[in-house]
């Protein structure tokens, strides 16, 4: 027992601890009863039909919804209805929404340097520093200084990711990142989440591109009707399902 | 036709100063009006949009009481109730403020805080028409309440309003003759006296209804100016200001809040 | 703090009663004047009939630009006048101030009606028009039975919106010396010396009427919530 333990690799820290979680919308049933636990460095894609509760899951992950049962833990932090904890969990959870949502009566690099500069206290020119370099890594620096309005989908997304690297989050969470792009736009943005993911990044997507998951995930999540119908490594996934629902879901999507 | 106001009154002075004079009173009646409307008209607005039920209560509260009450009857109340409510001693303090400044203040916070309510009605409605996710991303970045009031919300709020806000400069500037019910000698009751001392009642009133005009027109193309320098880069410019109003109104008669309403 | 005795409100709500009737008789005669001559300024301009459309464009904008009791002392200066001239004899024919309120608050809204039903006209559908048009319909007919309607629809809650407004600028023929609401309070102070009961009543009375009225509008925009964005 003992030599067992002593060969058997150190727990892997859990980013995110999902136990039990319920989530209601008036008498519908968002979320029953899902327990998820993602570790560090690890990349989870979450699929599924459409009010599968994929979305509202991650949104549920850094507050943006309330959970209405259940425990999550993020980071070590307890999600409660208290301020202080919410926020500290954000600081540490990048967020990158379907619609980009970024603020359009600010330039791109002040977008960028908003959150660092109220939130951690950075100084203009630190903030300023930190922005540019990640909008480099995005390469999206040269439009620093326009307005989301100036600029196309594609771009504005890019945008988005660096303003949630911005904070130096420890996780990153992406609702359908690339739904609301037009074809031709979807690849710069997924390469840039690829490259996230090489890097070690924690992640957590939701997403309709499976060419994507098969790339980068560590595991594959299929959920359907608020609950988690299968999970597993993408090869296993995608080439031999085990449920029902999952072919179903697969057959439509791969065709 | 306007000769007449350069003739000699009986205490000395032309005609045209006391309209000069009703002016300066109708101006600094609106220039303050304002100023104390904005403020407390951008603070209720807010307040009706918060979470917290006891804030949202008592702004509606507000902007319910002093929207549904005539200016009129608001300005017998500032001047004549309210000296009679407070204490004994504040009560006869305030009636002790001599003419025309015991008109002025009541008339102050009146025209400012009736102003106000509407200005709150049109904050919420700039506020409300912000989509969800601007909220949602800037609390996903960590920015609490405050922070996104600050940096997220009101900005965009306040831009999206400037056109509408343009009735509501006018309105102060035309409600301040409300105050000559309370004995302010503003630039209506000026055109009165004039017109009831020379008897030339077109040119008195002639002239008071220029003056007015070339105050609508300045309070219009100042508004625009400041419409245009809050422009977002790449959003597509406001054309014609109380037009658009107008029909964004009539086409979301069944959506957009009473807020966005004419004014007098 | 004075002793207050509201109990003369009751006393005095015989004399307030015949000012509010006042007040809602002038609205009432203000909404049919300027609902009539309002959709008239409104349809002169959207057909761009030539001078009688800018004619009414600058009534209206002299109009919205100066303060409601400039226009109140115009009118009653003017409105005898005119009417002198209309019946042909030149002198001015004094018609009393209440007639002559009537008018005046009727011209006056005019302008503010005229242009929500403008926009209202702007926003139905010109296929409407055009579908008229292929069913032979003479563009009288096309815009008694089909336009107006819809444009009546779209705008009312705006229309009635501008009705309490209405309601509540009625107060000013104060200025005038009429006896609406106010003008009896202020009156029935003036004898009982109850300024603080008299004026809180008439407060009361405002704030439970337009309040009430606004509900109502918030009803009618739900039930017929009709074209625009849902957010």
């Amino acid at each position: 027992m003992l030599q067992e333990s002593a060969n058997r690799p150190a727990e892997p820290f859990q980013m995110v601890v999902v136990q039990n979680l319920v989530k209601r919308f008036g008498s519908f049933a968002a979320l029953s009863d899902v327990t998820l636990n993602v570790a560090k460095g690890e990349k989870i894609v979450l699929c599924g039909p459409s009010g599968s509760g994929k979305s509202t899951l991650i949104r549920c992950i850094n507050h943006i919804e309330k959970h209405d049962g259940g425990r999550i833990v993020v980071d070590g932090v307890e999600l409660t209805d208290r301020m202080a904890d919410i926020n500290s969990v954000r600081c540490e959870v990048g967020m990158v929404f379907q619609n980009f949502n970024l603020f359009p009566h600010l330039s791109v690099v002040e977008n960028c340097m908003l959150a660092p500069m109220k939130v951690r206290g950075l100084s203009r020119s630190e903030a300023r520093d930190r922005a540019i370099g990640l909008l480099r890594k995005v390469r999206i620096h040269d439009q620093a200084n326009k307005y989301p309005a100036q600029l196309s989908g594609g771009q504005q997304q890019r945008v988005a990711i660096a303003r949630a690297l911005c904070m130096q989050p420890k996780i990153m969470l992406f609702d359908e990142p690339t739904s609301a792009l037009d074809p031709e736009m979807v690849k710069e943005v997924l390469e840039t989440i690829v490259e996230l993911a090489q890097e070690g990044m924690t992640m957590v997507c939701v997403t309709h591109e499976m060419g994507f998951a098969r790339e980068v995930a560590d595991r594959v999540v299929f959920m359907d009707r608020g609950s988690i119908v299968e999970e597993g490594d993408p090869n296993t996934f995608f080439h031999a399902p085990r449920t029902e629902r999952a072919k179903s879901f697969l057959n439509q999507i791969i065709h | 036709m306007f000769e007449v106001l350069f003739e000699q009154t009986a205490d000395g002075q032309r005609y045209i100063d006391w309209l000069l004079s009703g002016l300066g009173w109708t101006l600094a009646l609106a220039f303050f009006g304002w100023w104390i409307a904005f403020g407390v008209g951008v603070v209720v607005g807010i307040g009706r949009t918060v979470q917290n039920r006891i804030f949202a209560a008592l702004a509606r509260l507000y902007v319910e009481i002093f929207r549904n009450i005539p200016v009129l009857v608001q300005m017998f109340l500032w001047y004549f109730v309210l000296p009679e409510v407070l204490p004994s001693s504040f009560g006869n303090a305030i009636k002790q403020i001599p003419p025309p400044w015991g008109s002025f203040f009541p008339a102050l916070l009146c025209l400012g805080l009736y102003t106000a309510a509407r200005i709150a009605e049109q904050v919420r409605a700039g506020i409300e028409a912000l989509p969800r996710g601007q909220t949602e991303a800037a609390n996903a970045l960590g920015l609490g309440g405050y922070l996104t009031y600050r940096h997220v919300i009101l900005p965009q709020a306040l831009r999206v309003i400037v056109p509408s806000l343009t009735s509501e400069v006018m309105g102060v500037y035309k409600n301040t003759s409300v105050a000559l019910t309370i004995g302010l000698m503003e630039l209506t009751a000026q055109a009165r006296q004039i017109s009831e001392a020379t008897f030339q009642t077109f040119t008195a009133f002639g002239a008071a209804t220029l003056i007015y005009l070339a105050l609508a027109l300045i309070a219009y193309q100042s508004m625009m100016l400041i419409d245009k320098a809050v422009h977002i880069p790449g959003t597509t410019p406001v054309k014609d200001m109380t037009g658009q109003e107008l029909t964004e109104e009539v086409q979301q008669a069944g959506t957009l809040p009473d807020a966005v309403e004419i004014v007098k | 703090m004075n002793n207050l005795d509201f109990s003369i409100i009751l006393q005095a709500w015989p004399y307030l009663w015949s000012g509010l009737l006042f007040s809602l008789a002038l609205t009432a005669a203000a909404f049919l004047i300027g609902m009539v001559l309002g959709t008239c300024f409104a349809l002169v301009q959207h057909f761009t009939i030539p001078v009688v459309s800018q004619i009414v464009r600058g009534y209206i904008a002299l109009i919205r630009s100066i303060p409601l009791i400039l226009v109140l002392f115009w009118f009653f200066f003017l409105v005898p006048i005119v009417l002198g001239h209309l019946s042909g004899n030149g002198r001015p024919i004094p018609i009393g101030a209440t007639y002559t309120a009537f008018i005046t608050f009727g011209l006056f809204e005019a302008a503010y009606y005229s242009e929500i039903i403008r926009v209202g006209l702007r926003a139905v559908n010109k296929g409407q028009f055009e579908a008229s048009q292929a069913l032979a319909l003479s563009t009288f007919d096309a815009y008694r039975n089909v336009i107006m309607p819809q444009v009546i629809r779209v705008a009312s809650p705006i229309i009635l919106s501008q009705t309490i407004i209405l309601f509540q600028d009625t107060s000013l023929v104060y200025v005038l010396s009429l006896t609406d609401l106010v003008g009896a309070a202020s009156k029935l102070a003036q004898l009982n010396g109850r300024l603080v009961e008299m004026y809180l009543a008439v407060a009361a009375v405002y704030l439970v009427i337009s309040s009430a009225a606004s509900q109502f509008v918030g009803l009618l925009r739900k039930r017929y919530a009709f074209t625009g964005a849902h957010r």
